[in-house]
């Protein structure tokens, strides 16, 4: 059972101030994050996923009652966003195989074909990422979050480019999610927000 | 809400603290994945090449009549082979974050995997130089190599002193404005005492001369290169997470 708490959460770039104070416990399945352009759900997700240190506060995510430290966040969670991408001179195997290795988790060979397969890139998957249309891209993009069935997926602004079967699959690896254990959802489709079991809405800018 | 009554195996396999094997491997990871985009790109590599084909050259040509002078010879090859590096050790981690991919090696790999990783492809991409560079010089400048061994060994420890020190600066650098400028500057005191005493060792090496011997400027090189990996190592994670 994974849980996640945020406690007084503020950040800012540059002196402007992202949110500030934000508080939120979840140890459900599926929660979404929404607000207005600026409000912080990308930095928000990225501090989830260990990526950005908050100014104030603390992020905690727990395994079965045990917090995991900020070290080791990378066994755990698996983040797919607009601003983290593939290598692009890489085919999308490629990529798959050098971060199966780079995690060190034992993934198989098997699990880069059954993810690619479960996104869809299975006839695309030994092309440079760089000639795949921003779509497929964005399905690699999953495959990577996905390869090392994380207990925490952070999803930022999933369905941007894709089109229909592409957020047809994406509904189906949320519900996959879901009985693994849990997602995050950044975004400001409000069809994506009601999947959300609860919402933590960010507001507008500060 | 639902609650999963099936046992998660993700959850049997929670973090372990990474074995050293497993650092060396996805180091080893990181290695092979910059050499194929090298290859596919040519980014460094190029740049590097470029500027030591064309420096090697023009400096052999101007100053032929010192390649007798294995002072002379031995300043003025580090001096082509630093800062054709200088060109390009900075790209492995500027073409990380321009290309956005910088987030997804954090996501992926522990820090000290990287900076292993990207200081071993950095060394690679010295000895290429060198392996262009010192035949191309020794040839238009006439120069003689006393002790090919101590030579050799010189090229390749310091060629270690300069990777070390330019693979932690380009991660400082890496998300800088003025990303050139400012690795230049934080590698012109940390690569000095290396650039240095390789100039020393390659003068002694190049000369050959009776009794003295460039074993100490190479045992001091593995030291200097042992402590700027060593505190490395230790920083790292400070530099390359936020």
């Amino acid at each position: 059972m994974i849980s996640l708490s945020l406690s007084n959460l503020t950040h800012e770039y540059n002196e402007r101030l992202v949110f500030q104070s934000v508080s939120f416990q979840f140890d459900g399945k599926c929660m979404s994050i929404t607000g207005c352009n600026g409000s912080g759900k990308s930095t928000l997700t990225r501090i989830i996923a260990g990526l950005v240190t908050p100014i104030d506060g603390c992020v905690t995510v727990s395994v079965d009652g045990s917090s995991i430290a900020r070290e080791n966040l990378r066994d755990v969670v698996g983040l797919a966003a607009p601003d983290v991408r593939l290598y692009g001179e890489l085919t999308a195997r490629e990529n798959l195989e050098f971060l199966s290795t780079a995690r060190s988790a034992g993934i198989g060979k098997h699990r880069i074909g059954e993810v690619l397969e479960q996104v869809g890139l299975a006839n695309r998957g030994n092309d440079p990422v760089r000639e795949l249309s921003s779509g497929l891209r964005q399905r690699a993009c999953f495959a990577a979050a996905l390869l090392h069935e994380p207990l925490l997926l952070l999803l930022d602004e999933p369905s941007t480019n894709l089109d229909e079967d592409g957020i047809s699959m994406l509904n189906e690896v949320i519900q996959a999610q879901m009985r693994r254990g849990m997602v995050i959802i950044a975004t400001n489709d409000v069809q994506e927000a009601a999947l959300g079991q609860k919402t933590l809405d960010l507001g507008g800018r500060q | 809400m639902s609650v999963n009554s099936k046992p998660n195996p993700a959850i049997s396999s929670m973090p372990k603290a990474p074995q050293l094997m497993d650092i060396l491997r996805c180091a080893l990871a990181v290695l092979i994945k910059d050499i194929k985009c090298e290859f596919r790109v040519k980014s460094a590599l190029s740049a590097i090449l470029l500027f030591a084909i064309t420096s090697a050259i023009a400096v052999s040509f101007t100053l032929q009549a010192y390649g007798g002078n294995s002072a002379v010879s031995s300043t003025l090859l580090w001096l082509v082979i630093y800062f054709s590096a200088m060109s390009g050790l900075s790209r492995s981690f500027v073409r990380e974050e321009e290309t956005n991919t910088a987030p997804t090696l954090r996501l992926a790999a522990r820090p000290a995997s990287v900076y292993l990783g990207k200081l071993a492809f950095n060394w690679a991409l010295v000895i290429a130089l060198q392996c262009v560079t010192a035949p191309l010089f020794i040839m238009f400048m006439g120069s003689s190599v006393g002790n090919w061994g101590q030579f050799i060994c010189i090229l390749l420890i310091g060629g270690l002193g300069l990777s070390a020190g330019a693979t932690a600066a380009a991660a400082m650098v890496a998300k800088a404005a003025t990303k050139g400028a400012v690795f230049a500057v934080i590698c012109f005191p940390l690569l000095i005492p290396a650039l240095v005493i390789s100039i020393h060792g390659t003068n002694i090496a190049m000369a050959a001369r009776g009794a003295i011997s460039a074993a100490s400027d190479i045992r001091t090189l593995i030291a200097f290169s042992g402590v700027i990996i060593t505190a490395s190592l230790m920083l790292f994670k400070f530099i390359w997470e936020d």
